[in-house]
């Protein structure tokens, strides 16, 4: 049977890789496309540290209904080292060059923790852009977040700070993941990216923070939004609920710590098919 | 099923030019001896649900290890 279907005449599937786009500034941003080109689009935004292969147990899960962009952001992964002063408008308006350069008019979003933020940006900067916001421990609602944890990032070349570090990202549900996770974080940590980190850092706006004194202002955003939180985040923990957009639909996660999408892809996965479009 | 799943993983393979290799139920898809990698992966899961019009992973998705369980996977989807 197997030489009957390798003979079968059918277009090949499109190989699942790395792709480059040239940027006006900033360039190359580095991003993963899954499912039909002329799909509504669905777009993945990873937090501070992370990259696009942090959605990797995900994005398969939406191929067949949607156009699955899932993208590295300045200063992560394969994209540009250059993060400019890191700010969080400098994020938005690349995310708007590099929707442009993908001729994507308007998207659903998913965004994790920094990601988060930088969407809930895009969606008060050009709410047009913006279909729908799935936000996931985002970053920029207030209250605390673990800044000297992030720090430490910077330094985290040796195994024994990569394996702290990552206890520290997971919550006690998902044990199994530290070993890999502090793989991925010693590889990934090379001068040019330390430089990109140190000035995100800088600019705690970009990553942490409020985006602006009084939260987010969830009154000027008009698209449907839904936030999940893993109940065991020590880096961002579960916010009070005065700083929740009103009555979007929130999902606390028992257990799970600040990377959800790794510990309990399935529950996020469930989450966004329930909600998107 | 399993038939299927190997067509399409040496499909794979010969997309990135690699050497055809034997593979059975019990090889293992990642961080065995095949030299694929979790992107590769996901494009084996795709031209599998191109392919069979199942779509295992819909309501989220589930561990598998090897190209028996992978099958197994699309085995039990419905079409």
């Amino acid at each position: 049977m197997s030489g009957a279907v390798a003979e079968r005449a059918r277009p090949a599937t499109r190989k699942i890789d790395f792709r480059y786009l040239d940027l006006p500034t900033r360039s190359p941003a580095c991003y993963l496309e899954i499912g039909p080109p002329d799909a509504p689009a669905l777009v993945f935004l990873h937090g501070f540290g992370g990259d696009l292969l942090t959605w990797h147990f995900c994005l398969v899960a939406f191929s067949s209904r949607f156009r699955v962009i899932a993208l590295d952001l300045p200063g992560h992964g394969r994209s540009t080292m250059d993060v400019g002063r890191g700010t969080l408008a400098e994020m938005v308006a690349w995310i708007d060059q590099a929707l442009a350069a993908l001729g994507i008019e308007t998207a659903d979003f998913v965004g994790h923790s920094m990601g988060g933020k930088i969407a809930i940006a895009l969606a008060l900067a050009h709410p047009s852009r913006v279909r729908s916001l799935s936000l996931i421990s985002p970053a920029g609602l207030g209250g605390p977040f673990d800044l000297a944890l992030l720090h430490r990032f910077l330094d985290c070349t040796d195994q024994d700070t990569a394996l702290d570090l990552s206890a520290r990202l997971v919550g006690s549900d998902s044990p199994a993941l530290i070993g890999s996770l502090a793989k991925s974080l010693v590889s990934s940590n090379g001068p040019a990216q330390r430089r990109a980190f140190e000035t995100l850092l800088g600019e705690v706006a970009a990553i942490g923070e409020a985006i602006s004194d009084t939260g987010v202002p969830w009154a000027q955003i008009a698209c449907p939004i839904q936030i999940a939180w893993g109940e065991a985040d020590t880096i961002l923990p579960l916010p009070e609920r005065h700083r929740l957009p009103p009555g979007a639909p929130f999902t606390p996660l028992p257990g799970v710590g600040h990377l959800p999408q790794i510990e309990c892809p399935g529950v996020i996965v469930s989450l966004l098919r329930r909600f998107l479009p | 099923m399993i038939d299927l799943v190997i067509a399409e993983l040496q499909r794979v393979l010969a997309a990135k030019d690699a050497a055809p290799a034997a593979i059975g139920a019990d090889t293992v898809l990642l961080d065995g001896d095949l030299p694929i990698d979790s992107l590769d992966l996901a494009t084996l899961v795709v031209a599998l649900e191109e392919e069979t019009g199942r779509e295992p992973f819909k309501a989220g998705f589930r561990m598998f290890k090897t190209v028996g369980e992978l099958a197994a996977l699309f085995e039990a989807a419905a079409s």
